[in-house]
């Protein structure tokens, strides 16, 4: 028997050794290695040769010089203010609704998730098609409807330009909200409504009530994984802006800069500066830390009343 | 009744988002359907008949490889991730052994770090193992996906029974028999759900090994002979005259710009300044402003201006269009081109007609002037940035803001335009195409390269920050496989033809809402730059300065955005 166990004593490392091999070659040393970085002073034209460590110095100057860091995080903070209120309150809003309809629930959940599950790629071309300037669906069905007289340069100014990259986001996102939170809905049970209803509540008051409250752990998990990945917004606007000649990345006035992309641009693509880029990484890795601990202390807080 | 009434009302705003939902889709679906005019016309509400050849030309593009390249990673990464995940979640589910909280601690806390974390200390370690610019960073990612762990052992807690296990061990199987034939089995449905696409940014950069040049000459399609026993020609590497190497430096400079009364002491000036080809458009529409007829007098005398050249010993490259961009109406197509029954720079009966009457003329005024004549012609450049460039259609300008058709026909329209200024007599010793922006460049010609100090052709309503140029970074223009960091991506091997420029702006006239300060170090920083990153024919854009002239009829011959001096 003791023989036996032995035996089985080695096989959960067996099974373990590939998985834990990788971790430590593929995510700890990159992630331990990308800090090392961030306190060198290297240019990947030069190769590792002329690196030189530098201590803090890529952090301060991230912190007390860079403005574009701060409109970068500044600009993704801008479109989590907008659009996640909005696919909260959207998804929750057709949710309800959908979930009234028994029947044709199916075709509208698979139209409405179809964004989502298309490629960003795919999503930030279309998009950048569709509000062209001057051959773009979008003003010309406006300058057709009389809405306008000329067409809008869209993705020229940075209000509009920001107005589209919001409308992407919604878009594509709400089929998600979308079926979550029908989801959650089906975990209410009716029987409390139907008291609600029977003692005089209206359909408003039902779901401000009984709908909400109920879904309340959902909303909460849809906030702290929007916010989380909302920082790590990239594809979809780096794609909008992508097509054109310009090779300034962010849109017009860097109006639509996101912190990820800032990260890529000063790493990869108009700087070389590899030490220089991942202190940008970590700058906004401490950001996301800071603000999910934030967000789930009011959480809890708000859970305790 | 009236609940019915009620639900219906639900109905409306829900068919609306739907709608919304969707339609971007139908958009796409008929993109796919018609050619870029078509797009570019905005007649998406219907559906074309060019899905065909749309799809031929994808698949001419590569894209079978792009896709095989997507297949092959993703299967790879699945089969890798799943078969890793599944042993590290089994071992944590089934065994209990002293490590085990704490392992299953850790994978939890690392999904919490987003990847760009690691990203940059990734690619680092991808290069230094050497799999840059394979599959296998894509796959090995997957080799530590901590999701993936967590994912299966979420599943296996509800679907994997542990007296399965025990019970396959007591009738005698192995333990790796067990995972493979109880564990493997029991998961099989969660597995599929787990691999999901990722898209992470892995760049090649690396400047580290530079081999050997191996030269050699590109032969006949890039050479001449003159009467008197000269020879120009190429080798994959740089120019050569007579044998030996030479070294090339041209300067642009637009004769019907300029008075014709100061061309020659310009041109002394410019063969002062170490200049010894230059380089000219004929613009179209300076040359043709009425249709049917031609104007070669004054400051259009191309002939007059060739002879300066030859006079003073200057070579010679002709732009000679259809289409030149030059800042100039149109990018040079003449007005009376609109509204043709056919596409500018698309081959047709149509366009094919006009263009040679134009290339026959040209080849009239420049009769005998050509480097096989004893001439200074010594290169023709065919189009200007086909498939990358265009024009807005000036009488369009605030009424239907069209812009002239960009090209969509490749190497075709590129080699039949070649082939039919050779009919016309236009021969020199090589064409030219430009080379920047996924310019069409066959095989046959040489691609010229350029550089802008700055970008005046982004339409920014703020006059806010302007980008960073790279084109102040040393690099390697005539190496395989380097990955530039500027705007560098040529459509062939860079060690097979020479890295000419054409077009070195150091500076830029002032143009939309632009007002630049040259600073003069910025042209001499750019020459240096090129030739030091491997350029041995340098090409100034412009060397000389000048202004269109006023057309006939009091037209400006500038685009309508810029400032209109005369």
């Amino acid at each position: 028997m003791n023989r036996k166990r032995s035996s089985l004593a080695k096989w959960p490392y067996i099974f373990l050794a590939p998985y834990v091999i990788g971790y430590l070659m593929f995510f700890i040393y990159p992630t331990i290695y990308s800090f090392f970085i961030s306190l060198t002073d290297w240019d990947s034209l030069m190769g590792a040769a002329a690196r030189q460590i530098v201590g803090a110095a890529n952090y301060v100057r991230l912190i007390m010089k860079d403005k574009l860091f701060y409109r970068a995080l500044g600009n993704t903070a801008f479109f989590m203010v907008i659009y996640i209120p909005i696919l909260i309150l959207g998804g929750m809003v057709l949710a309800v609704m959908l979930y009234r309809l028994k029947k044709t629930s199916r075709v509208f959940q698979t139209i409405n998730i179809l964004p989502y599950i298309t490629t960003p790629v795919a999503i930030g071309v279309i998009f950048s098609f569709l509000f062209d300037w001057s051959t773009g669906i979008i003003n010309h069905m406006l300058i057709a409807l009389e809405v306008m007289d000329e067409g809008l340069n869209w993705l020229g100014s940075p209000g509009t330009a920001r107005f589209v990259v919001i409308l992407l986001i919604v878009w594509k996102n709400m089929g998600y909200y979308l079926l979550i939170y029908l989801a959650g809905l089906s975990a209410i049970p009716d029987d409390i409504s139907e008291a609600a209803m029977v003692d005089g509540a209206n359909r408003f008051q039902v779901f401000r009530h009984i709908t909400v409250p109920y879904l309340k752990p959902i909303t909460i998990f849809l906030v702290l994984t929007s916010i989380v990945s909302g920082f790590q917004l990239f594809d979809e606007p780096y794609l909008l802006f992508s097509n054109s000649s310009n090779s300034v990345i962010g849109g017009p006035g860097r109006s639509c800069l996101t912190a990820m992309m800032y990260f890529f641009d000063s790493t990869f693509k108009s700087s070389t500066k590899l030490g220089y880029g991942a202190a940008v990484s970590y700058g906004i890795f401490v950001v996301i830390l800071i603000v999910s601990l934030i967000i789930s202390k009011i959480v809890n807080r708000g859970g305790e009343d | 009744m009236k609940k019915k009434i009620k639900n219906g009302l639900f109905l409306i705003p829900l068919v609306i988002i739907s709608i919304i939902s969707i339609i971007p889709f139908y958009f796409i679906i008929s993109m796919a359907t018609h050619s870029t005019t078509e797009i570019y016309n905005v007649q998406l509400f219907t559906f074309g008949n060019k899905l065909l050849e749309n799809i031929k030309t994808i698949i001419s593009g590569g894209f079978l490889k792009y896709y095989w390249n997507t297949i092959f990673t993703s299967v790879l990464s699945g089969i890798v991730c799943v078969l890793v995940s599944s042993m590290a979640a089994y071992a944590l589910t089934v065994y209990k052994f002293k490590l085990r909280n704490s392992i299953k601690t850790l994978i939890i806390t690392s999904m919490m770090i987003p990847g760009q974390i690691s990203l940059l200390g990734y690619t680092i370690e991808m290069r230094s193992l050497h799999l840059v610019n394979t599959h296998w960073p894509l796959i090995l990612t997957w080799v530590s996906s901590a999701y993936g762990v967590f994912f299966i052992i979420q599943y296996m807690r509800s679907s994997l029974p542990i007296e399965l296990v025990e019970s396959a061990r007591i009738d005698g199987c192995g333990e790796f028999r067990t995972f493979i034939s109880v564990g493997l089995p029991m998961i099989k449905a969660g597995v599929g759900t787990l691999h999901r696409k990722e898209s992470k940014m892995y760049q090649k950069l690396d400047l580290t090994s530079i081999g050997e040049k191996q030269i050699y000459p590109l032969g006949n399609d890039f050479a001449g002979r003159s009467e008197a026993g000269e020879e120009i020609s190429f080798t994959n590497y740089y120019m050569m005259k007579n044998g030996k190497p030479f070294f090339g430096i041209s300067g642009e400079f637009h004769y019907s710009r300029m008075s014709d009364s100061r061309w020659e002491d310009e041109l002394i000036k410019m063969k002062m300044c170490g200049i010894n080809v230059v380089s000219t458009y004929v613009f179209w529409i300076h040359h043709k402003e009425e249709e049917g007829i031609f104007d070669f007098t004054g400051r259009r005398n191309l002939r007059k201006f060739i002879e300066l050249c030859l006079k003073h010993g200057l070579y010679i490259i002709l732009r000679v269009g259809p289409f030149d961009h030059g800042e100039v109406r149109n990018g040079g197509i003449p007005d009376w081109m609109y509204g043709k029954p056919f596409e500018v720079r698309k081959l047709s009966d149509g366009f094919l007609y006009y263009t040679k009457r134009l290339y026959t003329k040209v080849a009239q005024e420049t009769e005998g002037l050509f480097f096989k004549d004893n001439g200074p012609i010594i290169g023709v450049q065919i189009d200007n940035e086909y498939m990358h460039s265009s024009a807005p259609w000036e009488i369009t300008t605030g009424i239907s803001n069209e812009w002239v058709f960009g090209g969509d026909e490749g190497e075709a329209y590129m080699l039949q335009m070649k082939e039919l200024a050779a009919q016309c007599g236009l021969i020199p010793a090589f064409y030219t195409c430009t080379g920047w922006g996924g310019a069409i460049t066959p095989k046959s010609m040489i691609p010229l390269w350029g550089g802008y100090a700055f970008r005046p052709w982004l339409f920014y309503s703020l006059k806010g920050e302007h980008p960073v140029t790279e084109e102040y970074i040393y690099q390697d223009f005539h190496k395989n496989g380097v990955k530039c960091t500027c705007d560098f991506q040529p459509a062939y091997q860079p060690e097979d033809k020479p890295y000419a420029c054409c077009e070195m702006g150091g500076g830029m006239t002032c143009s939309y809402y632009y007002r630049f300060q040259l600073p003069y170090k910025s042209v001499d920083a750019m020459a240096n730059i090129k030739v030091a990153s491997g350029c041995n024919f340098l090409g100034y854009y412009m060397f000389q300065g000048g202004s269109n002239p006023i057309g006939k009829h009091g037209i400006f011959m500038n685009e309508s955005q810029v400032p209109k001096i005369c």
